[in-house]
Parts: C-alpha cells; sequence; structure tokens
C-alpha cells in the first residue's frame, strides 16, 4: 500500500537562484500550443504535412542530386541528366529568389493558420482565466511574461519560415562545400535570411499577440486579427490606392511593408514597388511594432483597473 | 529581518484607483503570526493585499514587506510570499498538477522540485486524484484548493489569502479553515487572511487589523480586542426602564440593546457588576434577572465600525 506524507513540509532549495521567467513562458507555451495542434490528430498531420511537404521535396532534391552527381558511374544516362537539368538546378541552388519564395510566398498562408491557432489563445486565454494576477503575483516582471509569449508564437512561426529556409541553405552548404566560393556564398546568405526571417517572425507575431491582449477569448483574438488584416491588407490600401491612384497607400499594408523589407534584406528586387521607398516600409514596421509594444504593456497588467 | 520584526510595515500608504482612494494613509507594523484582515466589502483589504504584493502602486507612502522595500515587480520578495487571489483565476488548460507545477517553476524552483512539491502540496490541499484533471472542471472548492497549493508550491515564508472561503459550502469552509489553520500555526509561515466573515478570522488568527473606508481602524490582538470591550449583562428591570436607563448612563454604563424590559448593559472593563446594582438603587426599579454575556469579536468589531462610520 502507498503512504503518502499528507502534511506541509518546508522547501530547502535554493531561494536565490535566478527566475528564467521568459524561458518557463516559453516553455509552457510551447508544450500548450502542440497539445492544441494535437487535440484533433488528422488534421494536424495534414497540416504539418502541407507545411512542412516543400520543405521536405527541396530536401531530398538537394540531396539526390548531389547523390547522383557524386556516384556518375552507378547511373544511367538519364539520372545524370536529371541531376543536371536546368529546373533542378534551380530548385536546388539556394539564391535571393529562392529563399524569398520560400519564406513568403509558399508558407504565408501557414503563418496565418499559426497565428490564428497558436497565437490567439496566448494573451486572450490568461485574461479570460484570470491568470495575470497569478503571473504577476509571482517573480516574473510584465517584460518577461510579454518576452516569453511572443517567443512562444516566435517560435512557432519561425518553424515554418526561417528554420527549414536556414536548415536548406545549410544542407546545399553540405552538398557543395568543396565549390569554390560557393561556402562564402551560401554563409552569407545564411545570414541574410535569419536577419529576414527575423522581420518575417517578429512583425506576425507581434500582431497577433497584440490582438491576443485586446480580446478575453482566442476566438475574439483571432477574428479581430483576421479583421485587421483583411482590412489593411486587402480593403483600405486597394481601395485607397484606385481613388487617389498613388502608390503611396500600399504603405498600409503591413504585409507589403514586410516583403519589402525581407527583399531589401535578401538583396532581391522580385516584388518590389520601386515607388515606394524601402525605409518608408522601414519606418512603417517600426512604427507599427512600437504600436503594438505599448499596447501589450498597456493591456498585460495584474490588475484592471475599472474607472 | 530579526524574528521579532514586522512583517510587514507601512508609512502613510495611500493607494488610488483613478480618482478613488481605495487606501487612505495608511500606517502599520504588523508582527509574524497569523493576522486576519477584516472589513466589510470594499473597505480596501484587496487593495491592501494588491499593495503590498507591489501589484498597484503606491499614490503616496512607503514601506516594507519581509525587509524588502514596497513598490515595483520585487522579484526577491515575490519568490518568499505566496498569493492566493479572490476571484477565479488558473492557468489556462492545464491539470491541477500542471497548473500547481508550472506555478513552482514561475517562482524560480528547479523542474524536478517543482513536480515533487506540486504533488505534496496538493495531497496536503485534499486533492487527490482530481489533481490530473483540468482545473476548469473543477468545482468552486477544488479551484479555492487548487489557489492555495499554487500559492505554497514554493514554501512562501508569508502567505496572502484573499477570501479563501468564498463560494464554499460549510464541509469545504471548515476544511480550508482547517488548513489555513495547520499552516500559521503548526508549520510556522506567517499568515495574512483577508475575509469578510468574522469567524475565518476568528477561528485562524491570533491578531486582526479592522479595515473601513480605506484606513485601518484597529489593529490587535483578537483576544484583547475582544476582552478591551469588557463584558455585558442581560439585564430583566421591573419599574420606571427610562429611569434605570438614565442612572446606567450617569454611572457610565452603555445600553447595547433593549426589547421590551430586557436590556444589554456593558459592564466596565473589570466586569464588575456592582454600578449596574446601584444604579437600579438610584432609579428606584427592581432588577428581576442578572445573567452574564460574554462580548464576542463580532460585538467588539461592530462596535469598532460602528465608531469609525
Amino acid at each position: 500500500m502507498v503512504i503518502h506524507d499528507r502534511s506541509y513540509s518546508r522547501w530547502k532549495g535554493d531561494r536565490a537562484a535566478p527566475v528564467k521567467g521568459a524561458t518557463v513562458v516559453l516553455e509552457a507555451g510551447i508544450k500548450r500550443g502542440v497539445a492544441t495542434l494535437f487535440r484533433r490528430k488528422l488534421p494536424a498531420i495534414v497540416l504539418i504535412l502541407a507545411a512542412f511537404g516543400p520543405f521536405i521535396f527541396f530536401l531530398g532534391v538537394i540531396y539526390i542530386r548531389a547523390y547522383i552527381l557524386g556516384n556518375v558511374e552507378k547511373f544511367g544516362e538519364g539520372f545524370i541528366e536529371f541531376a543536371n537539368d536546368s529546373e533542378v538546378v534551380r530548385m536546388t541552388t539556394a539564391n535571393p529568389e529562392w529563399i524569398y519564395s520560400y519564406m513568403i510566398l509558399t508558407q504565408w498562408a501557414f503563418v496565418m493558420v499559426a497565428c490564428v491557432l497558436l497565437g490567439a489563445p496566448l494573451i486572450a486565454e490568461d485574461r479570460r482565466a484570470n491568470a495575470l494576477e497569478l503571473y504577476l503575483s509571482r517573480p516574473i516582471s510584465v517584460r518577461q511574461y510579454l518576452l516569453g509569449k511572443l517567443a512562444t508564437i516566435g517560435t512557432f512561426v519561425a518553424m515554418l519560415t526561417v528554420i527549414p529556409a536556414s536548415i536548406l541553405i545549410l544542407a546545399q552548404l553540405s552538398v557543395s562545400w568543396s565549390d569554390p566560393g560557393e561556402p562564402l556564398r551560401l554563409a552569407g546568405l545564411l545570414a541574410r535570411t535569419l536577419v529576414a526571417g527575423a522581420v518575417w517572425v517578429a512583425i506576425p507575431s507581434l500582431t497577433i499577440t497584440t490582438a491576443s491582449s485586446l480580446a478575453d477569448r482566442a476566438r475574439n483574438a483571432a477574428i479581430l486579427w483576421l479583421s485587421v488584416v483583411v482590412m489593411l491588407e486587402f480593403v483600405v490600401s486597394n481601395i485607397l490606392r484606385e481613388v487617389f491612384n498613388a502608390d503611396a497607400f500600399w504603405l498600409l499594408q503591413i504585409g507589403f511593408n514586410v516583403r519589402q523589407v525581407v527583399n531589401l534584406v535578401l538583396g532581391n528586387t522580385a516584388d518590389l514597388v520601386t515607388t515606394v521607398p524601402v525605409w518608408a516600409s522601414v519606418l512603417v514596421l517600426a512604427g507599427w511594432a512600437v504600436l503594438c509594444l505599448r499596447v501589450l504593456a498597456a493591456r498585460v497588467r495584474p490588475v484592471q483597473v475599472v474607472a | 529581518m530579526t524574528a521579532d520584526a514586522p512583517i510587514f510595515e507601512l508609512h502613510g500608504l495611500t493607494v488610488r484607483y483613478g480618482t478613488r482612494t481605495a487606501l487612505d494613509d495608511v500606517s502599520v507594523a504588523v508582527p509574524g503570526g497569523a493576522i486576519g484582515l477584516l472589513g466589510p466589502n470594499g473597505a480596501g483589504k484587496s487593495t491592501l493585499i494588491k499593495a503590498l504584493l507591489g501589484l498597484l502602486p503606491a499614490a503616496a507612502g512607503s514601506g516594507q514587506v519581509l525587509g524588502h522595500p514596497l513598490g515595483g515587480e520585487a522579484p526577491q520578495l515575490r519568490r518568499r510570499v505566496g498569493y492566493m487571489p479572490e476571484r477565479d483565476a488558473f492557468f489556462p488548460g492545464l491539470t491541477g498538477f500542471q497548473a500547481t507545477w508550472y506555478a513552482g517553476r514561475l517562482c524560480g524552483m528547479p523542474d524536478a522540485d517543482a513536480r515533487r512539491r506540486a504533488h505534496e502540496v496538493l495531497l496536503f490541499a485534499g486533492l487527490e486524484e482530481a489533481r490530473y484533471r483540468d482545473v476548469a472542471t473543477y468545482s468552486t472548492g477544488m479551484k479555492q484548493r487548487v489557489k492555495l497549493a499554487q500559492a505554497l508550491v514554493h514554501d512562501p515564508d508569508l502567505l496572502f489569502l484573499d477570501e479563501p472561503t468564498n463560494g464554499l459550502d460549510p464541509k469545504g469552509r471548515l476544511e480550508m479553515l482547517d488548513l489555513v489553520r495547520t499552516i500559521a500555526h503548526d508549520k510556522g509561515l506567517h499568515v495574512v487572511l483577508s475575509s469578510h466573515l468574522l469567524r475565518d478570522v476568528e477561528d485562524t488568527c491570533d491578531r486582526v487589523i479592522v479595515v473601513q473606508g480605506g484606513k485601518i481602524v484597529r489593529h490587535e490582538e483578537i483576544k484583547t480586542l475582544a476582552h478591551s470591550h469588557g463584558d455585558a449583562a442581560s439585564v430583566r428591570v421591573a419599574g420606571d426602564i427610562e429611569a434605570f436607563r438614565a442612572a446606567c448612563a450617569a454611572r457610565g454604563l452603555a445600553v447595547l440593546e433593549q426589547k421590551d424590559r430586557e436590556m444589554q448593559v456593558k459592564l466596565p472593563g473589570d466586569g464588575e457588576t456592582r454600578p449596574l446594582f446601584e444604579a437600579a438603587v438610584a432609579a428606584g426599579v427592581v432588577l428581576r434577572s442578572v445573567r452574564p454575556v460574554r462580548v464576542t469579536l463580532e460585538d467588539a468589531l461592530m462596535d469598532v465600525l460602528g465608531r469609525a462610520v
């Protein structure tokens, strides 16, 4: 028979060890996110396969091509032709356009899904359950709490965008180590991808976390976020551009500004509206980030004072 | 902090919600032990606890809690205090065990220690197999227990309990008070228990702080508070009852209440009944019966609050 000691005992651990509040919040946030995702197993698996399908395909093509070219004696003429086919070479040569196309154009829909599914509940559900009082009466600061929440959604978005892109560059690097000049080019591309990826991860993460702080339910946060995105991206900006025939209204689209800045960092000219200066997009994104942070600071408080 | 140093000390603390003053120039030095915060709803008890935790900024004044200055996020202080909020609060999507473990991790406990302590305090709080269920499915009583476990998991030196018996049935209330009594008297933790229920405080605490209208109107040991209001006598009078009231008043004997010919008269501090008989002789009435009535904390509190209004 198991006998439990039901009395209260004192804890003799180290009370002076630093509290890594943001890490604890991040760890719990990721566990909760995974649990939310796998609440329905089949849709979760389909979603994950769809999100990582292109990554697995590109990774496979990179290694298969390298293997064929490294073992030409084992393969017939057809395989060698396949490996040297311009389309296959294009698919397996990491360059700024390729990274842009993968991170932004291929993955944006999955970033949206991640934001709605995993980002919307982050603060909204804590507000609904009055958990902010529990968090902030413990030795973690508002800054640590927010950092943990932002890092949670940032991790999921990064897993969909910048992490697979970086792995693909590293895979490319691993098979083209002996090509002259290639390692240096790929290292530069990796650095630029990480910076561009940071912008692409930060803006949606900040926006959905802010929307989450403005709502008391995950569903309402998701609706709010989608409304802002749809209104700014597709309605207001397009209508104003048509009415006033001015490209400056592109700046109202957060997504457009992200694309401009990502292209700038990657050294790309694709998809740029040349009449809208990139510095203006940088300023808009900086302003948006400041606005989000101010809203978060105002909304995340241990005690809500209702006048 | 020395052993007999106050667990918290306030100097002219004022807290405002917008333009409304919730705590008004509060000064107090509170020694350790089990402290009851008593007062009607809206008196400022919860505000006082939140100000002590640094959750609400002070508009004026200063203070210290366990030797740490008041205000700000004070991580070192919060590692040493536990807080059980009044309202329903839980970490969403977690089981009782996970929520308690998480509370420990947020207080800087290593993972293994937080797990072990979470099981210990949940068993102590009386949550057995239910600790593996989602907190959102708990009854009110179970939620109160898990809140207590979360406040205790990191083994605080000072525990703030804000209305811990709220929403509990009589059995649950007695069990919760029993837990609080054990923590406060057998385990050496300092406990500040806020309640508008007198019996909760009377049953568990050594000292009482009476809060009314954002001010501390009384702070002393419970037995002293009750005793300082002396004893009373229930008297049945035959004769001119108004003349007897006047004679009592002339001798400083307050009539607490009167029903027909029976009245409760407050006796002097030493409980001496002689002035009562002197008043009867002076008024020319006959005392049919004189029965001692013990002044409870409730009487004392009503007296204190009545005077404060």
